[in-house]
C-alpha cells in the first residue's frame, strides 16, 4: 500500500527553519571582527531570507509558438536580515560602523570644524580600514542532533550557505512611536557577488 | 502506594538564588503574610508540522514551548499593615502617580515614571531596593509552587520530607493584577485579589530524591 509510512523520505525529520545560526567571523579579518563586535549580529539575528536562484531567458517566437532561450544565470543578488535591537542600540552601532567603513568614509564635524567632511567614496587612505573576505555564512544544523552535553557538537552543520563579497546596500528605518508597544527591529540588506552551498557530504569532507 | 495528591496541599514561595538581606526579608514576609487560595499549575505545548503524501499524513515535532501564564488568587487581610508585603508584591506601592497640577509647588507629588521598567538584568537581585526600601520591579527570577504531602503540618520547614513536587517558574513578569470582588453591602463574601504573571520556562525541582 502506498503510504507516507512506507515512504523512506519521511523517515527523516523535516528541515526546521529555526535551527540555524549566522556566522560573521569571516566578514572582516579576525581583529576587526572583534573590534566591530560582529558577533553581536549572530546573537541578535531574528530572521533572514536567502538562497534564491534565478536565471534569465529570452523569448523566441516563430509560427505562433514561443520558446525560451537561456541567456544567463544570475550570480549576484541581495538578502535582508532582521535584528532585534537592545536598549543601547548596539546593533545599529555595529551596522553603522560596517556601513561607514565599507561604503563611506564618514567623519562627524568636530568642535573645531576641522573634520567636517563626509566622503562618499573610498578616497581617503584605507590603510587602517578593516579588510577581510566579506563572507557571510549561514549554518543549518540537524534538529535531531542538537547538543545535550557536548557543546562543540553545534559546530557541525549539515548545510551551509556562504555569501561572498557582501556589502551593506541599505539599513532599514527606525520607527519611534508613542502609539506602539513593539520593540525595535532593524532591517539590513546585504548584496553579494555569488553564493556557495555546502551540503552534509561537502562539510564532512572539509573536516580535518 | 500513596494517596492521590490533594489540590489543597500546596504553598507558594518567591525565590531568588542571589537574594540579599533585604530581598530575603521581603520574601520571608511575603510567605508569612500572603494568603494564597489558588495557583494555576504549568503546562507545555509542542508545535507540530504535518506532512502529507499520497492520501496519508505523518506529523513531526517542530519545537516545544514552556511559557505561559500563572494566575494566583489570594485573600486580603483586614488589618492594613498586614497587607504591606502583599501589596508590595503586587506593586501597589510603586505606581505611576498623577502629577499635582500646581506646577512649581514644593509640595508637588513625586511622579514615579514606569516602575515596571526599573530592573537591571545585570544585577542578580531582581527585587531592587529603591528609595525608602520600596521593592520596585515587576519581574522576579523564580516562583516556586510546592505540592505537599500529608506530613505538612508536622514538619512545615523540612522541604525534603513535606514536598512531593516543586514546580519552579522562571523569569516571571507580573502582567495583570486586580480584585476579584466588588464591595457589596448585601454580600457576606471576602475580598480577594488576582495576580497573573507570565513565565518563559518551568521545570520540576528535585525535592529530596522524590522526583
Amino acid at each position: 500500500m502506498q503510504s507516507i509510512w512506507n515512504n523512506d523520505f519521511y523517515d527523516t525529520q523535516p528541515a526546521l527553519s529555526w535551527v540555524y545560526k549566522l556566522n560573521m567571523s569571516e566578514y572582516y579579518d579576525a581583529k576587526f571582527v572583534e573590534d566591530f563586535k560582529l558577533n553581536t549580529l549572530t546573537d541578535a539575528i531574528i530572521s533572514v531570507s536567502l538562497g534564491k536562484r534565478e536565471s534569465e531567458f529570452a523569448s523566441v517566437f516563430y509560427g505562433g509558438v514561443e520558446s525560451k532561450v537561456f541567456t544567463r544565470a544570475k550570480t549576484a543578488d541581495s538578502f535582508t536580515v532582521k535584528f532585534n535591537e537592545d536598549k543601547f542600540f548596539t546593533v545599529t552601532r555595529v551596522l553603522e560602523s560596517i556601513y561607514n567603513h565599507d561604503n563611506m568614509n564618514q567623519q562627524y564635524p568636530s568642535s573645531t570644524g576641522v573634520d567636517e567632511v563626509l566622503y562618499n567614496t573610498e578616497t581617503v587612505s584605507r590603510d587602517s580600514a578593516p579588510k577581510g573576505a566579506r563572507k557571510i555564512i549561514i549554518n543549518a544544523y540537524d534538529p535531531n542532533a542538537l547538543p545535550k552535553d557536548d557543546l562543540n557538537e553545534i559546530n557541525r552543520p549539515v548545510f551551509r550557505l556562504i555569501f561572498h563579497g557582501c556589502r551593506i546596500v541599505s539599513l532599514g528605518e527606525i520607527e519611534f512611536s508613542y502609539e506602539s508597544t513593539e520593540s525595535i527591529v532593524r532591517d539590513c540588506t546585504f548584496v553579494y557577488n555569488y553564493m556557495q552551498i555546502m551540503n552534509k557530504d561537502d562539510l564532512v569532507a572539509e573536516e580535518p | 502506594m500513596s494517596d492521590p495528591q490533594g489540590t489543597w496541599l500546596f504553598d507558594v514561595s518567591f525565590m531568588n538564588p542571589e537574594m540579599n538581606v533585604q530581598t530575603m526579608c521581603f520574601n520571608d514576609m511575603i510567605k508569612n503574610t500572603l494568603i494564597p487560595t489558588s495557583v494555576s499549575l504549568p503546562s507545555y505545548h509542542t508545535e507540530i508540522t504535518t506532512k502529507k503524501w499520497f492520501g496519508s499524513e505523518k506529523s513531526f515535532p517542530v519545537i516545544r514551548t514552556y511559557g505561559g501564564d500563572c494566575t494566583m488568587n489570594f485573600d486580603i487581610r483586614s488589618e492594613p499593615s498586614e497587607n504591606r508585603y502583599t501589596y508590595m508584591l503586587a506593586q501597589l506601592n510603586a505606581m505611576f502617580r498623577a502629577p499635582n497640577t500646581s506646577k512649581g509647588s514644593v509640595s508637588r507629588d513625586k511622579i514615579e515614571y514606569h516602575p515596571e521598567l526599573e530592573y537591571a538584568p545585570a544585577v542578580e537581585n531582581i527585587f531592587q531596593a529603591v528609595g525608602d526600601s520600596e521593592i520596585s520591579a515587576l519581574k522576579f527570577k523564580t516562583v516556586q509552587v510546592r505540592l505537599k504531602n500529608k506530613t505538612v503540618a508536622a514538619e512545615a520547614e523540612d522541604i525534603g520530607s513535606t514536598c512531593s513536587t516543586i514546580y519552579e517558574y522562571s523569569n516571571c513578569v507580573i502582567t495583570d493584577f486586580g480584585f476579584n470582588d466588588d464591595l457589596d453591602y448585601s454580600s457576606e463574601g471576602k475580598l480577594t485579589c488576582k495576580l497573573t504573571f507570565h513565565y518563559d520556562i518551568w521545570h520540576i525541582v528535585n525535592s529530596g530524591g522524590k522526583v
